[in-house]
């Protein structure tokens, strides 16, 4: 069997979990175990938990999206024309830099376009019209958002240049779902929600230090990953397959 | 004259030594020819030479002086690669000068003529024969006047008249001053055009 293939087969386990998550993590339940596999295949549309699903996975549609968009952007490279592009350049590090430059030009620009829209809709839709604060809340959004764009796009195009797309975006996909149903779930260490990228409840944008904070852990996160991702995308061997330059 | 030297390369993916103590030296003005059976290491060799590959032991100096302190240019054509395939052959060209923005428009249309194609041929790449596309792939390697021409195969789906041009060229580049070098299973191509033959077997020069 091919090892391709076989890696395939594997991203079912992120999937149950995330089907399975209060099940995992919660209190016992009062079923025999065949009603609740039975439930847990056939029957899951009043659980609890799919709506947790559910309502986490709407707030995070955005994010969904720009994956499926732009998670390819820079592994894409790697692929068509690469030995052209490649063979002309003295170091990979300044493509790196600029493609990490045009990557955080369309992460923000997504960002203020759904933030804006947003804004847009809600000023139409108030009745009192926006108050004294609307102007910082939409831009503690707006750098929330980006960043979030930027953390999860970057993780995403370095899964899909180690894996392939298809693996690489499902898989990126999968963490988004994770985090976003993490984030849902009441009682979880606040440290642990802290560095959830996909934690920004209402509530964190009323201390401004708090959303402070909340920024600094995204930037030092996203920091990381495109530390980690430079690393791999400027020492990889690029081997194109058939077809592919 | 400038030199091409080849030092001990050794390339290791995983377990397998794809490329083992290679070692040689190429010089301007003429043409050298690489051969080998398939998976011998002559491609991961050019590869190596791009900066492709990251090489596990040894070095590639162009006058006597690493890659990034030297700065050749290097035109390559690396069998069975593609170009961007929504874009005309002209405008793929002109995408890929931007890096080292040496050769003008004038330039890519000159490339584009001596292979034998249109540079107004307004057809996208992935609409282009596999001989076009082959030849399309030698004229990006040449348009910009390159110091190391690297060519794996280039006559591979060329027809006869085809065939002549590509020669011709690699002649014309050698007298211009490039350092070529050819990789190729048609024992008449490397007869008749190089001056200098290394084979390659298992990753290793024998």
């Amino acid at each position: 069997m091919r090892k391709k293939y076989l890696f395939r087969e594997l991203l079912v386990i992120p999937l149950v979990f995330l089907q399975s998550f209060l099940t995992v993590v919660g209190d016992k339940v009062p079923l025999p175990a065949e009603d609740m596999l039975l439930f847990s295949i056939a029957g899951r549309v009043s659980e609890e938990l799919v709506q947790a699903v559910i309502l986490a996975t709407d707030q995070m549609v955005f994010l969904l999206l720009f994956l499926l968009l732009f998670g390819d952007f820079l592994a894409e490279q790697l692929r068509t024309g690469a030995v052209y592009q490649f063979s002309r350049m003295l170091s990979r590090r300044f493509w790196y830099y600029h493609q990490i430059g045009s990557f955080t030009g369309y992460s923000f620009g997504y960002a203020f376009l759904y933030v804006g829209l947003h804004a847009v809709v809600t000023v139409i839709a108030s009745e009192p019209g926006p108050g004294n604060g609307f102007f910082m809340i939409f831009v503690k959004l707006f750098c929330i958002v980006g960043l979030l764009l930027l953390l999860f796009g970057l993780l995403c195009n370095w899964l899909c240049s180690m894996t392939g797309v298809a693996p690489g975006v499902v898989i990126c996909m999968g963490l988004t779902a994770i985090c976003a149903v993490l984030a849902a779930q009441p009682g979880i260490v606040s440290w642990i929600q802290m560095l959830n990228p996909a934690y920004y409840p209402i509530e964190l944008f009323s201390e401004r230090r708090e959303a402070l904070g909340k920024a600094g852990v995204l930037c030092i996160e996203t920091a990381i990953v495109s530390v980690a991702a430079g690393l791999y995308f400027c020492r990889k061997d690029i081997y194109p397959a058939d077809g592919e330059g | 004259m400038k030199k091409l030297e080849i030092i001990n390369l050794t390339k290791k993916i995983k377990a397998v030594t794809v490329l083992n103590h290679v070692s040689m030296e190429l010089e301007t003005g003429h043409i050298t020819g690489l051969v080998g059976d398939n998976g011998s290491g002559k491609t991961m060799l050019m590869r190596a030479i791009c900066g492709l590959i990251m090489p596990t032991s040894g070095k590639v100096l162009f006058d006597g002086r690493s890659r990034q302190d030297a700065d050749p240019t290097i035109g390559a054509m690396i069998e069975n690669t593609s170009l961007f395939p929504d874009m005309t052959g002209y405008d793929n060209l002109k995408l890929i000068s931007r890096i080292r923005q040496t050769a003008s428009r004038q330039d890519i249309r000159d490339a584009i003529l001596r292979v034998g194609l249109d540079p107004d041929d307004r057809r996208v790449f992935r609409k282009y024969s596999l001989g076009m596309k082959q030849r399309l792939i030698l004229a990006q390697s040449i348009m910009e006047k390159p110091d190391i021409l690297l060519l794996d195969e280039p006559t591979n789906a060329i027809d006869q008249e085809g065939v002549r041009k590509v020669h011709q060229i690699m002649q014309e580049e050698a007298a211009r001053g490039a350092i070529v070098l050819l990789a190729s299973h048609i024992s008449i191509d490397i007869s008749n055009l190089c001056e200098k033959v290394f084979t390659m077997s298992h990753g290793e020069l024998i």
